[in-house]
């Protein structure tokens, strides 16, 4: 009899939030390095639909890794703790960056929040990076 | 006293090796990975190859009364001498889900009505590779047997260590025919630290340029919209106004005024 929870879903599916909320940030930068805001509306978008896909991947890790139990006695050493961190931090990134942003219209964002706004994207994306880092090292690495 | 000798099974008992890994014990010697075969008085020194990244793998034999603990990569834990004939089921208890699992057979001593060798008082033949191969000393009193290894938890030696583990044709070693790399996984963080570079560069590029547009622009703009609202108001301008100059008598949206 085929058991689902033998099967890995994390990695089918965590593809979805990495390639949307990457197309989001990308989108971002365009917004302000060419004024067009259509590139706005098409970062929101993008975006909305990672934050969307965020808690569906973090649910399908833990299914993979069958509940919580690795948190009991967290092996320091080994890169599965990092990555879960990393993964974690950067959907709190980007579901805070999405949450501020969808208060503000794109005329708004300019000056000291363009830079915050950027610079919580850019964080979340050098945490998608981590963790894609650390999730290869536990494939594909030692 | 012959027959004392013949059913003293230190006299050809050995230590087996056996590799732990993600996640399988397996019998060094014949590659089996669903059972490990041994004699009775034998010891079986589990060696952990490959180390996983939830919890350390162990070494559980519930009828035998074995319980390794906690096994770090590289470590070898001996068994204590395998005395009880039977089949008994050999796992790890954090990974037992995830199937590894295994069955280890202990097989009867040769008994002394068979043709065994050992109607000699000389020493296990060279045939048994263990590391401390204890000579079968006759004895008229029938005491425990000496171990040939030391029990429990050691260091793997290098020779253990370099020794070639099969790789399973259906893993993702196999497939790709690329060996694990031995660095350590914590190079990822100077990847991160490499990638992260023009990830931070872009961003300030594209902040940069907003900054000089929002510059260029200067106090004329009078509100916080950037030059794209400028150019598409801007646009609309010239049909709103032509609409207004119209007499329609309609607004933009048809409506009448």
């Amino acid at each position: 009899m085929l058991n689902p929870f033998a099967l890995p879903v994390h990695p089918a599916i965590v593809h979805f939030p990495i390639a949307m909320l990457s197309a989001g940030w990308v989108c971002l930068l365009l917004r302000y390095a060419t004024g067009d805001q259509r590139w706005d509306g098409r970062s929101r978008l993008f975006e909305v639909v990672g934050v969307v896909a965020l808690p569906l991947v973090i649910v399908a890790g833990f299914i993979d890794t069958r509940g919580i139990g690795f948190l009991l006695e967290p092996r320091t050493d080994a890169p599965l703790i990092w990555h879960m961190t990393a993964g974690l931090v950067t959907a709190g990134a980007f579901t805070a960056h999405y949450l501020w942003r969808r208060r503000r219209s794109a005329a708004e964002l300019s000056g000291s929040r363009a830079v915050g706004d950027v610079a919580l994207a850019t964080f979340g994306m050098i945490g998608l990076l981590a963790a894609g880092l650390l999730g290869s090292e536990m494939v594909f690495g030692t | 006293m012959l027959a004392a000798l013949a059913i003293v099974p230190a006299a050809v008992a050995e230590t087996r090796p056996a590799s732990i890994g993600n996640y399988y014990f397996e019998d060094e010697r014949t590659g089996d990975r669903t059972k490990i075969v041994v004699r009775q008085g034998d010891q079986v020194a589990f060696t952990v190859r490959e180390d996983s990244i939830f919890a350390r793998h162990t070494v559980d034999v519930d009828e035998l009364e074995i319980h390794s603990g906690d096994l770090l990569l590289g470590q070898t834990y001996t068994t204590p001498q395998l005395n009880r004939v039977g089949n008994f089921l050999l796992y790890c208890d954090p990974h037992r889900e995830r199937g590894q699992v295994a069955r280890l057979i202990i097989q009867a001593a040769p008994t002394a009505a068979t043709p065994a060798p050992a109607v000699t008082a000389a020493p296990a033949p060279a045939a048994a590779p263990g590391p401390q191969v204890a000579t079968a000393v006759p004895s008229a009193t029938p005491t425990a047997t000496p171990t040939l290894a030391p029990v429990g938890v050691t260091t793997a030696s290098p020779e253990d260590l370099a020794r070639p583990v099969a790789v399973d044709p259906d893993s993702l070693e196999g497939l790709t025919g690329r060996a694990r790399s031995t660095q350590p996984w914590t190079r990822a963080v100077w990847f991160l630290v490499i990638g992260a570079v023009p990830i931070v560069v872009l961003a300030g590029l594209a902040l940069r340029r907003e900054f000089a547009r929002a510059a260029a622009a200067g106090p004329a703009r009078g509100s916080s919209r950037s030059s794209g609202d400028r150019r598409r108001s801007s646009s609309r301008s010239p049909r709103s106004s032509a609409r207004k100059a119209s007499g329609s008598g309609r607004t933009s949206r048809g409506r009448r005024r």
